[in-house]
């Protein structure tokens, strides 16, 4: 028998393509709630106790407020969070001017309670996953209440020239030189973009641009396990699977910056025609605080414009830094 | 709280939401609704607490009552520190309400919806040909979760602990479709001078996400003697993502402190092989 039996898995009811960035953050919470093999009973006393834990005084029902507040939680109302039929949020204008029926499972997303979020993550083991997807949820949300969905944090536009090496440089002080060689490569790309006239009539998406998906980093899979504070380059094949040019284009991370892994705002998108494979690198710090994270980054055009709206993760990397007193696990058993 | 000012008003629950559209509530507003939040089974959008919070106002509810609906926004808290004890305590809980987990009670049905009848068969067969009892492994797991709360099951590394795998790197290695089923199965060698005992894996990081495959967080590693080997099967199920991923299990004591440094990789690939029917 070989060592490892592979299986083929079995065709899937089609899933639905969550639009809205709170729904991929509760089907998450759901995703890890299930692994548990637990009810939603089991999963509504495990979470109580688990917050009556951290709010000693946590109200048995919802006191009703603007914020969802900490309270006690009920099968119903878990059920409802998943779903993303809680607290409903408005269908982003972007979607509604696509036709989208705001009425549809796609379009549904729930405001989704810090605290909730934080229970699940401790009560399932997440390893403070869910506690750092909230962030990278909040901020595609916001990015998605403008229209089209654009990015507004950091881009390129917002660096005064002549300072391109120092924005790429920050949050990498101490990196080893093959990282800042990368962030230097980054740096001298801005400045030639800037340089260049810009198209922005071919800042548009378009049903014909496609990505055919990513290869991985084979030295950084997800689910690496990274010391604390260490620094790394991730590298993605990604192949022009449509028929527009790419030109002009970034690859934007989404989060809230100052939490998790620490990247560049951005990083270049090659130029690639169609049929071609774009060569990615985006260098990162991993956090210093122990957990699983995860670091997403969406193609968009230099205005800020995501190209494909309707996809959430983009280009996911999930990293592990390892709890203190198992920090001496870094070299793999031979 | 709005059930408080509703009784205050002495409305029911559909006068109250009439109240609410009188004095300006715009949108759509169901009784159901305001009685799924009022039992605390729902919330309702931000934007609609505004819209209710200024329809109480303009309906002449004082200032004094209304401001308890606009509390400060919650803040997320830190991550717990993920120390030996709250490791234990995290699983020690799962592993004892699990036997009432309907999967676990009906593992060849959830196969069945997972993988289908033909792989549910091969899995059967293969439990059997290894002689893998899911009841044992949870059995012992649970044995040492709770040796782990005693002084007997606290553990300190010793210097000439080592681990050695056998067989060759494609042993850790499955490709596959996306969400399929592997059965990792793996040897570990005892090449120090400890015996092995009351030891188990303990896997890094998240239990599941979409680029994470889902394999249990504890497997219980056989008591083994220094030169000997043991066999360790590691079910799972490869992530839902087009991706590469890796799962790496460090060696804990039953108070699942580390006992030997180093850890155990598996990968698993479903970049290469296109889901098939």
């Amino acid at each position: 028998m070989a060592s490892s039996v592979p299986f083929r898995g079995r065709s899937m009811a089609k899933g639905v393509h969550h639009l809205v960035a709170t729904r991929e953050l509760t089907a998450l919470m759901r995703q890890i709630r299930s692994a548990t093999g637990d009810t939603r009973a089991q999963s509504c006393a495990v979470l109580n106790a688990t917050l009556t834990r951290a709010y000693p005084n946590l109200p048995e029902t919802s006191p009703g407020s603007r914020y969802s507040v900490p309270h006690q939680v009920t099968t119903g109302y878990l059920s409802k969070v998943e779903r993303g039929a809680n607290a409903t949020l408005p269908v982003p204008e972007a979607l509604r001017a696509q036709g989208m029926d705001e009425r549809s499972d796609a379009a549904r997303g729930s405001a989704v309670p810090p605290w909730l979020v934080w229970a699940y993550d401790v009560a399932f083991g997440a390893d403070g996953f869910l506690i750092d997807a909230y962030s990278w949820a909040m901020a595609l949300l916001a990015d998605q209440q403008h229209n089209p969905p654009r990015v507004t944090r950091e881009l390129p536009v917002d660096v005064p020239g002549g300072t391109e090496d120092d924005h790429f440089a920050a949050g990498f002080q101490g990196a080893p030189g093959h990282i800042r060689e990368v962030l230097r490569d980054h740096a001298r790309e801005l400045r030639e973009r800037a340089a260049r006239p810009a198209a922005e009539s071919a800042w548009v998406t378009d049903p014909a641009d496609e990505s055919g998906g990513a290869d991985d980093d084979a030295d950084n899979p997800n689910g690496v396990v990274v010391r604390p504070g260490e620094f790394r380059v991730v590298r993605w094949a990604m192949r022009n699977a449509g028929s527009v040019p790419w030109r002009d284009r970034w690859l934007y991370r989404v989060w809230r910056p100052g939490i998790g892994i620490v990247t560049p705002g951005f990083v270049p998108l090659p130029d690639t025609d169609p049929g071609g494979t774009a060569q990615i690198r985006c260098p990162f710090r991993a956090p210093l605080r122990p957990g699983t994270y995860r670091m997403c980054l969406k193609a968009g055009w230099p205005n800020g414009v995501y190209c494909y709206p309707g996809t959430m993760l983009g280009l996911p990397l999930t990293i592990t830094v390892p709890p203190a007193d198992l920090a001496d696990c870094h070299e793999p058993w031979t | 709280m709005l059930h408080a000012i509703r009784t205050a008003l002495t409305l029911s629950q559909p006068a109250f939401v009439e109240f609410l559209k009188a004095n300006g509530l715009r949108g759509r507003l169901s009784r159901q609704l305001l009685s799924k939040v009022e039992k605390g089974d729902a919330d309702f959008a931000v934007a609609v607490w505004e819209d209710v919070v200024d329809a109480l106002l303009a309906g002449g509810v004082p200032a004094a009552d209304v401001a308890a609906l606009r509390p400060v926004e919650p803040t997320m808290l830190p991550a717990p520190d993920n120390t030996p004890a709250f490791r234990r305590s995290q699983w020690q809980t799962l592993a004892d309400r699990l036997p009432s987990s309907r999967w676990w009670r009906h593992l060849g049905r959830l196969t069945l919806q997972v993988a289908g009848k033909e792989w549910e068969t091969r899995f059967d067969q293969l439990q059997r040909e290894h002689d893998i009892d899911p009841e044992a492994v949870l059995a012992e797991v649970k044995r040492l979760l709770e040796l782990g709360g005693t002084p007997a099951g606290a553990g300190t590394p010793m210097p000439g602990d080592r681990v050695a795998l056998e067989g060759d790197e494609s042993a850790r290695t499955a490709r596959g479709g996306r969400q399929g089923l592997v059965l990792f199965r793996v040897r570990l060698r005892n090449a120090g001078t400890v015996l092995w005992r009351d030891r188990m894996l303990y896997r890094l990081g998240a239990p599941v996400t979409s680029e994470l495959p889902f394999v249990p967080a504890l497997v219980p590693v056989p008591a083994t003697e220094p030169g000997e080997s043991c066999e360790i099967f590691v079910p799972c199920r490869a992530q839902f993502l087009r991706s590469l991923a890796v799962i790496s299990y460090v060696m804990v004591f039953a108070d699942c402190s580390v006992c030997v440094s180093g850890r155990l990789q598996l990968y698993v690939d479903t970049q290469g092989v296109r889901f098939e029917r």
